[in-house]
């Protein structure tokens, strides 16, 4: 993954992490997805955001 | 990143066969026009890349790798063009090579093939960039603000981040939509929740109150507290709740449906109409409806991309990112189709929500004539409930919109035409029945109650799922979008700052106080730039082409310093100062020694000058320069260089070739000239067109020279240093004959070219011209480093000198 596109996604994880507004699994799985590397696909987002741990806002 | 050790080059180009030994440190490669020098460029390119860029982007329409690759007389045969590349990989210290054929650009042999060593090669490959020609430097600035953005995106790979920001929007809005669909379930469950308890808002105290008379009256616990446990027919017996038909409740939904009837032909009247009157602009304006459907047709082509290959016609690219370019391009062409896209969306949406009601009211009434055995009836609402969920799922996306415009005017609804007698006749018919005992009455009204409590229920856990996770979804998307337009303005403010940095050092003569400004702004970036402090203009405005020239590379230069760090160490510049002076130049060459001390650059010119410079700057040495003298189809570029040209020569009088011979000398001849006077800071007889012959330089050097080595006599004599002084002596004395020479023969190579007339000469009459010059030129270089001497400072030199230093003649007599 190039340089700036990590750099941002790991300040975007971190600001998600420190919002307190996702539960961890949400944000795991975001992280997951993002560091595959290649481009996320919405169909996967959405997955994420529609399973139990994902939708529920604390 | 790499270092390049070495590369062997066939049949790619204008190239036939060319081995170069870049020794892992900045390199040159000069020659005429046509002489091969972008061909190397190309086929280390390619070697690292696959691709040649040259052959892709703009105005190459019809140009492949695969076709135009190989050497003209190989194109039927790809296999044997190939480029081998040996690189060290700092990153991981080890050395690998790689070797591509254009027969499989995608297919490099790497060896070793260690994880780490194929990751390495795999990450040059996904940076093009590295390669940058003047055509790709007017890219970043002279073109409109939204140009340079997605030049500098693409460069930067910001278009990946672009995607992924997309992706996270895309989702959001998906989301949004489930959870206005199952907002829109809640509330018709909702109806008929509040339809059978008769009460006006869902207030838990309501609720209890009604729900308790029933269950006073068949002497069951009231229910003191609603919570989520609650069940509201708690108590009755497994047969009471058999039966859930309650009269007074069906009337009320059968009710409720006949009275909504009333409303169906002006509900979302005026979202329809404006469908309508949308999809009827589209149809008239077949342009704007191509443009609408390519849209459509595109996202998703462009969310489809993995690879080289387009998803929607299988076209092959030569990469991935051209492709993804492509599409992108054509999305941004339909920016009113969007426009038109999102109030068709969101008129659609809001009928959609009418639908959602609509259903809601009928399925109970369906669930009472499926009880009550109305076959028609129950026949002609579950084929409109069916109609119904079909037309909500139609409402998502334009491409199903379209088929529903005579609907839309029409009356979308689809009302059947017997609803009404249908109702009305179902009414009476429940009318009818005897009422029910009042325990009867109560127990199913309790049952019924519980049944759609629970559905509520459900469509409430669901309609709250969906919720949250559009909610969450948004905070996500919003959260990205908020890191990135930080994170890009760092970027652009750490690019502006190198930028002008880099540029003030190339032209600290005269634009010390340089600054610019990069400002982006939504999906474009502007560069302004300051003119001798009379503000910040565009760079087109003031500046000249060579300034502009500078600003590209320097721009460029930020860019990848932003994109790779430290890991910035190697770079391909093919021409890229052109329009630049000599004397920024030089600056050009103390840029790069300066900031970028572990990169690798290998540049070409056309300008011989700018080679020697590059020589006597440091930037390069004799052994990491090649020259160029010409070019043939047959032989690919014939490499230049002071010890090859006299064999060259030699090797065409052996062949009895007095005319190649001939015009290889002058060929060299006209180039040292053009250096030495440089360098020397002679002063030939002035021309306003710069068009300096070689019988105008030449005669101008041999002058400047007796002069600096006669004042390098008199400087050592007064410093009393003998051996120099000796030195100088020798080569004043050596060049006095050697002159003496010329002024006899010149004529022979003059005539010999200009004139045609070497039919008349033999080899035995030209070697002892070749002699000749090859003994003067000596006088002008030095035997160890082989460097061409030159004068520091140019402007009143105190030392003629090379670029090792063995050779250091003082100019400057002891006072």
């Amino acid at each position: 993954m190039p340089t700036l596109q990590k750099q941002i996604a790991e300040k975007f994880l971190a600001k998600l992490a420190e919002s307190k507004n996702l539960h961890a699994e949400t944000i795991d799985q975001l992280r997951t997805l993002l560091a595959v590397g290649k481009k996320p696909k919405a169909e996967e987002i959405v997955k994420i955001f529609q399973h139990p741990g994902g939708g529920d806002i604390k | 990143m790499i270092k390049l050790e070495s590369a062997h080059i066939e049949e790619v180009r204008g190239i036939r066969k060319l081995d170069i030994d870049f020794q892992r440190a900045t390199f040159s490669i000069s020659g005429p026009n046509g002489s091969g020098k972008s061909g190397v460029i190309d086929a280390i390119e390619f070697g690292l890349t696959g691709q040649i860029s040259r052959l892709t982007g703009r105005g190459t329409k019809g140009l492949t790798v695969s076709e135009h690759g190989p050497h003209v007389d190989k194109t039927k045969f790809p296999d044997a063009a190939f480029v081998e590349l040996k690189a060290f990989l700092p990153d991981i210290g080890k050395s690998a090579t790689i070797t591509r054929k254009i027969s499989a650009p995608k297919k490099p042999k790497i060896v070793p093939s260690d994880r780490d060593v194929l990751a390495a090669f795999e990450e040059v490959a996904n940076h093009p960039e590295i390669a940058l020609s003047r055509r790709e430097i007017l890219r970043f600035i002279l073109v409109e603000p939204t140009k340079r953005s997605e030049e500098i995106q693409t460069i930067l790979k910001l278009d990946e981040i672009g995607d992924t920001r997309g992706a996270f929007n895309t989702a959001q809005n998906k989301l949004q939509i489930a959870s206005q669909a199952a907002a829109a379930t809640l509330t018709s469950s909702r109806t008929a929740l509040l339809l059978h308890l008769q009460i006006s808002a869902l207030r838990a105290d309501d609720l209890l109150e009604s729900v308790n008379k029933r269950r006073k009256l068949l002497s069951l616990p009231e229910i003191g507290e609603l919570t989520a446990d609650t069940t509201l027919d708690a108590g009755l017996s497994s047969a009471a709740k058999v039966n859930d038909f309650n009269k007074q409740s069906s009337l009320r939904d059968i009710g409720a449906l006949t009275e909504a009837e009333k409303g169906f032909s002006v509900l979302a009247k005026p979202e329809a109409a404006a469908i309508v009157r949308d999809l009827a602009r589209l149809e008239a304006d077949p342009a704007l409806r191509a443009a609408l459907q390519r849209r459509a047709f595109i996202e998703k082509g462009l969310e489809l991309v993995e690879g080289p290959t387009c998803p929607l016609c299988d076209q092959p690219w030569d990469e991935e990112q051209h492709l993804r370019d492509h599409l992108k391009a054509k999305l941004a062409k339909s920016e009113e189709a969007r426009k038109l896209e999102e109030m068709l969306l969101k008129n659609a949406t809001a009928i959609a929500r009418e639908v959602a009601a609509v259903i809601g009211l009928l399925s109970p009434v369906q669930k009472i004539a499926d009880a009550q055995g109305q076959a028609g009836l129950l026949q002609t609402l579950g084929g409109w409930k069916t109609n119904l969920e079909g037309l909500r799922a139609e409402l998502t996306t334009v491409d199903s919109l379209t088929g529903l415009k005579d609907r839309l005017a029409t009356g979308w609804l689809g009302v059947p035409k017997t609803l009404s007698k249908s109702l009305q006749g179902f009414t009476e018919r429940i009318a009818a029945i005897p009422d029910q005992t009042t325990t009867l009455d109560a127990q199913t009204f309790l049952t019924t109650a519980q049944l759609r409590l629970a559905d509520y229920r459900e469509a409430m856990r669901k309609s709250k799922a969906a919720e949250n996770a559009a909610v969450a979804a948004k905070a996500a998307y919003e959260a990205y979008c908020d890191v990135m337009e930080e994170e890009l303005n760092n970027l652009y403010d750490e690019v502006q700052k190198d930028f002008s940095t880099f540029y003030r050092a190339v032209n600290e003569d005269d634009e010390d106080q340089f600054t610019a400004k990069l400002t982006p702004t939504a999906g474009s970036l502007s560069l302004d730039v300051n003119f001798y402090d009379r503000g910040l203009f565009p760079p087109a405005a003031f500046h000249s082409e060579g300034h502009q020239d500078g600003m590209g590379v320097c721009l460029y230069l930020a860019l990848m310093k932003r994109l790779f760090g430290k890991r910035f160490t190697f770079a391909l510049l093919d021409d890229v100062v052109m329009s630049v002076d000599a004397d920024h130049r030089r600056q050009f060459c103390k840029l790069l020694k300066t900031h970028f001390p572990d990169t690798q650059f290998v540049i070409t010119t056309h300008d011989r000058v700018w080679a020697e410079q590059m020589k006597s700057a440091g930037l390069v040495t004799a052994k990491t320069s090649l020259a160029f003298h010409s070019w043939t189809i047959d032989t690919g570029p014939l490499v230049e260089s002071n010890a090859e040209i006299w064999d060259e020569i030699a090797a065409s009088l052996a062949k009895g070739k007095v005319e190649a011979a001939a015009a290889a000398l002058r060929h060299h001849l006209e180039y040292v000239s053009r250096l030495l006077a440089d360098q020397l800071a002679a002063a030939p007889t002035f021309r306003a067109d710069g068009n300096y012959e070689l019988g105008d330089l030449m005669p101008a050097v041999l002058s400047r020279m007796k002069h600096l080595l006669g004042k390098a006599v008199n400087a050592a004599q007064s410093w009393r240093q003998d051996v120099k002084k000796q030195d100088a002596m020798n080569r004043k004395q050596t060049l006095s004959e050697s002159n003496a020479a010329l002024n006899v023969e010149q004529w022979a190579v003059n005539k010999l070219v200009h004139y045609n007339e070497w039919a008349n000469l033999g080899r035995r009459d030209f070697e002892p011209v070749v002699k000749a010059f090859r003994d003067m030129l000596e006088i002008f270089s030095c035997p160890a480093c082989n460097s061409w001497l030159y004068v520091s400072p140019r402007q009143s030199p105190d030392t003629l000198r090379c670029t090792c230093g063995v050779i250091s003649l003082n100019l400057t007599e002891k006072k």
